[in-house]
């Protein structure tokens, strides 16, 4: 196959995953461009280690983990995960429904950790399902105060952002619907079972508000499943979470046919498989101009520079996101990390900088690492996902390596892989 | 409908005797905004004395006229904020009082957003001075700096011009140490210069690496040496930062503590003492390197607390809460209702004032800028500045 085949697999496990392997490359890159496709969306192995090495139990250990146990653990299960779509997709909805720890509010650990399971469950499978589980989840619930929300004082919260980031867009509904939509949400509270068990969230009928309500103008005696029918029905969440889907893999300012499609295909069973299929398929997704409109979030750049390496120093993994400013299980608020243009301050750069030399060294420390092996910058390059590189990253890396004829190997291989991992090229999803 | 379209709006009614120097009218402005996270109690700060009212509604946790010290007009300042009692006397402390947001949000997370957003139309995508920074130009490549582990939504924009550090020491390369550490910055000084499209994505990664670079070495310089006698506390970093020619013009601190439902007493005088050491840490850096007339300190909270105590000697999450601005430009004095304790709401201060008339004042009479653009809407300002 040609060089510009692989570098639309290249492209595609970058968007899809965090950046194809050389022996990912190398395989799709002989076979049709479909074959990498159904590899990434139906995953023959749903999220399993990729090797003993990193093999050990991920995502925290229920009750008693820490907050910090429960970032690496999440860190650690997106380095090693065989199935990179399906991580992908678990971080894209985790900030859909973004949930912040606050345990002040009962959104504790144990929490978070159960809305992970929750998403992972359904996050290549139908959205409906989700967005029904969501409601009914303590972390959301508790982070927009829906567990204090009662007949006699409806709390707007969850519906609101129900209404406006979840399900629907602004635009789309009046101050009046979300009242109504906040009485159709009463029904919860907490049930704490023993001390120092996390509270339950539970729905109680008699404590639900069963008058009748108006929401988009049909009035029923809705329960929260049933507004939640209602709002899924609408074409504008169709809309909304293609548009969401189209700018998060393709780029900002999206094709309004290409998000009318994918929009279709969310009707009538929001399958997110096939909703994928048609953007991952889409002549804008695997268009040159797509190639350069996304900058890696924190997540892609470290996971994507962890993985080729197989480094397991997700403390450090996990500081460096951090500071480049995705914090997992903090999403600054309930719209989620900040995206495109707003990750590249030069607080997040000097993160991102930080992290490509810290990981440089670490590899060279362990020689017995075994990708990637050889000094020529083709196998690395490829190793990190990447099939051409900028004129810019090309004169740097000959600048660098003209100027450092005389430093031992190891601190060439450190410098270069630095260079390399901190290049535009690098920096670009 | 803005709260001050039909409550008195604000009452200057209590001011300090003195007047102080005035700021040189074109010279670049700082603001350092302190966010006091947990919902400061306003009535463990500056407080009325001698009411014997209020004193039995919080008979453990309130302050006593010993715990005072009197600001000549029936009120007190916590006596751990001898900063506050310094900047009274001098006429550059305001204080507004029954500042809050519109709705009753007792979350910390919701009341934050609101807060920190200063907008509820904007819905949290974006903060009121990151929209400020999106809205004017700078001159440098650090505009506004905060210290933490992210960039707190305060100063959220489009533009990423806005730098989070945990402090200026550790603002640095990790490897200064290598041998070959300049032909690694001559690398990434190809990629700050990186021919790119206008407006592309590579344009603002060139820019990211371009203003890394350009703040990098100043703050290097200012490492961690000793100022005024003391390893710098954030505090003294971010006058530090005023004044690096960096263009800096907005600090960000956050102080965590305040949320003293129970032993009120110690756990707030604790937390309140850190305020005390920022002020006073801040200002003495300002002035010794010369930025200190062009400073103002904006002190917020996400709300203020009940105003009778719990049974376990604290105080539940409350609506208003009182905002503090300190600093030569500051027209010292007492903003907003006086303290009214027949006029509780469910035992809690009623919001008098809508935060976004504190921001609106700050960002014309400081920032100068068109408060209505960056807040959404016109909102009455208060005199506090001179």
């Amino acid at each position: 196959m040609t060089d510009e085949h692989r570098a639309l697999v290249a492209h595609l496990f970058r968007r899809a995953g965090f950046g194809a392997s050389t022996g990912e490359l190398d395989k799709y890159g002989a076979r049709p461009y479909g074959d990498a496709v159904e590899a990434l969306v139906n995953p023959d192995v749903t999220n399993r280690d990729r090797s003993s090495r990193l093999n050990q139990t991920s995502g925290g250990a229920g009750a008693q983990a820490s907050l910090a146990d429960a970032q690496e653990g999440w860190l650690k299960t997106m380095v090693a995960s065989r199935a990179p779509l399906v991580e992908r997709m678990t971080l894209f909805w985790a900030n859909h429904f973004a949930t912040a720890y606050d345990p002040g509010s009962n959104v504790d650990v144990a929490a978070l950790l159960d809305q992970q399971a929750t998403i992972r469950k359904y996050t290549l499978g139908s959205f409906a399902d989700l967005a029904h589980a969501m409601i009914d989840d303590r972390a959301l619930s508790c982070y927009l105060n829906n567990d204090r929300s009662t007949k006699a004082k409806p709390n707007e919260n969850l519906a609101r952002e129900l209404m406006e980031l979840f399900l629907l867009g602004l635009g789309t509904y009046t101050e009046e619907d979300v009242k109504e939509t906040a009485r159709a949400l009463t029904g919860y509270h907490l049930v704490e079972a023993a001390p120092r068990v996390p509270p339950t969230l539970v729905y109680d009928k008699h404590r639900h508000d069963d008058g009748p309500k108006t929401i988009l103008g049909v009035t029923a005696n809705f329960t929260p499943h049933g507004v939640v029918d209602l709002l899924l029905n609408q074409r504008a969440a169709r809309q909304h979470i293609a548009t969401k889907l189209v700018t998060h893999f393709v780029g900002p300012s999206p094709d309004p046919v290409l998000v009318g499609t994918v929009a279709s295909s969310l009707a009538p069973d929001w399958d997110v498989q096939k909703a994928l299929r048609v953007i991952f398929y889409s002549q804008q997704f695997r268009s040159e101009t797509a190639r350069q409109t996304l900058p890696k979030t924190p997540a892609e750049f470290v996971v994507g520079l962890m993985r080729p390496l197989e480094r397991t120093e997700v403390y450090e993994g996990f500081a460096y996101m951090a500071q480049a400013g995705q914090t997992l299980f903090r999403p600054p608020s309930v719209a989620g990390w900040p995206i495109g243009k707003r990750m590249l301050g030069p607080g997040a750069m000097l993160a991102r900088y930080n992290a490509a030399s810290t990981f440089a060294r670490f590899h060279v420390n362990a020689p017995a690492a075994s990708a990637p092996a050889g000094p020529e910058l083709t196998s690395w390059m490829e190793a990190f996902g990447m099939t051409s590189l900028s004129p810019t990253t090309l004169d740097a890396l000959k600048t660098y390596s003209d100027a450092t004829v005389k430093q031992p190997s190891a601190v060439r291989t450190a410098g270069l892989l630095t260079v390399l991992l901190s290049s535009p090229d690098f920096n670009l999803a | 409908m803005a709260i001050g379209a039909t409550a008195p709006v604000w009452v200057r009614f209590a001011e300090p005797v003195l007047a102080a120097g005035s700021t040189p009218v074109n010279a670049p402005r700082h603001l350092l905004v302190v966010f006091l996270r947990g919902g400061n109690d306003p009535l463990q700060t500056v407080a009325p004395m001698g009411n014997a009212a209020l004193l039995k509604l919080r008979p453990n946790v309130g302050l006593r006229d010993g715990d005072m010290s009197p600001m000549g007009n029936g009120y007190g300042v916590n006596n751990r904020l001898t900063s506050f009692v310094d900047f009274w006397r001098a006429g550059q402390l305001a204080v507004v009082q029954q500042v809050g947001t519109l709705t009753k949000d007792f979350s910390h997370s919701v009341a934050t957003r609101k807060w920190e957003s200063g907008n509820p139309e904007d819905r949290y995508n974006s903060g009121w001075l990151g929209r400020y920074l999106d809205a004017t130009t700078g001159v440098g490549s650090v505009r506004a700096a905060a210290f933490g582990d992210s960039l707190p939504l305060s100063l959220m924009g489009d533009r990423a011009n806005s730098l989070s550090l945990t402090s200026i020491e550790r603002f640095a390369f990790n490897d200064v140490k290598v041998p070959d550490v300049d032909a690694r910055r001559v690398a990434l000084s190809r990629f700050a210069s990186a021919p790119a499209p206008s407006g592309s994505m590579l344009e603002a990664i060139a820019r990211g690496h371009q203003d890394l670079l350009a703040a990098h070495d100043p703050l290097s310089k200012i490492g961690n040496a000793t100022i005024n006698g003391r390893a710098p506390t954030l505090a003294d970093n971010a006058a530090q930062l005023f004044a690096a020619g960096l263009g800096t013009e907005i600090g960000f601190i956050s102080l965590a503590g305040f949320d003293t439902h129970s032993s009120e007493r110690g756990r707030h005088a604790s937390a309140i003492t850190k305020l005390n050491d920022t002020i006073k840490n801040f200002f003495s850096t300002a002035s010794k390197l010369g930025v200190r007339d062009q400073s103002v300190v904006l002190v917020v909270s996400e709300f203020g607390r009940r105003v009778y105590e719990n049974k376990s000697g604290g105080t539940d999450h409350g609506e208003a809460t009182s905002v503090f601005a300190l600093g030569s430009p500051i027209a010292g004095g007492m903003y907003g209702p006086d303290l009214d304790l027949s006029q509780l709401n469910g035992g809690n201060l009623p919001t008098r004032i809508d935060l976004r008339g504190v921001y609106a004042t700050v960002l014309d009479k400081w920032l100068r800028t068109n408060p209505a653009a960056i807040l959404g809407a016109t909102f009455p300002t208060i005199p506090f500045f001179r």
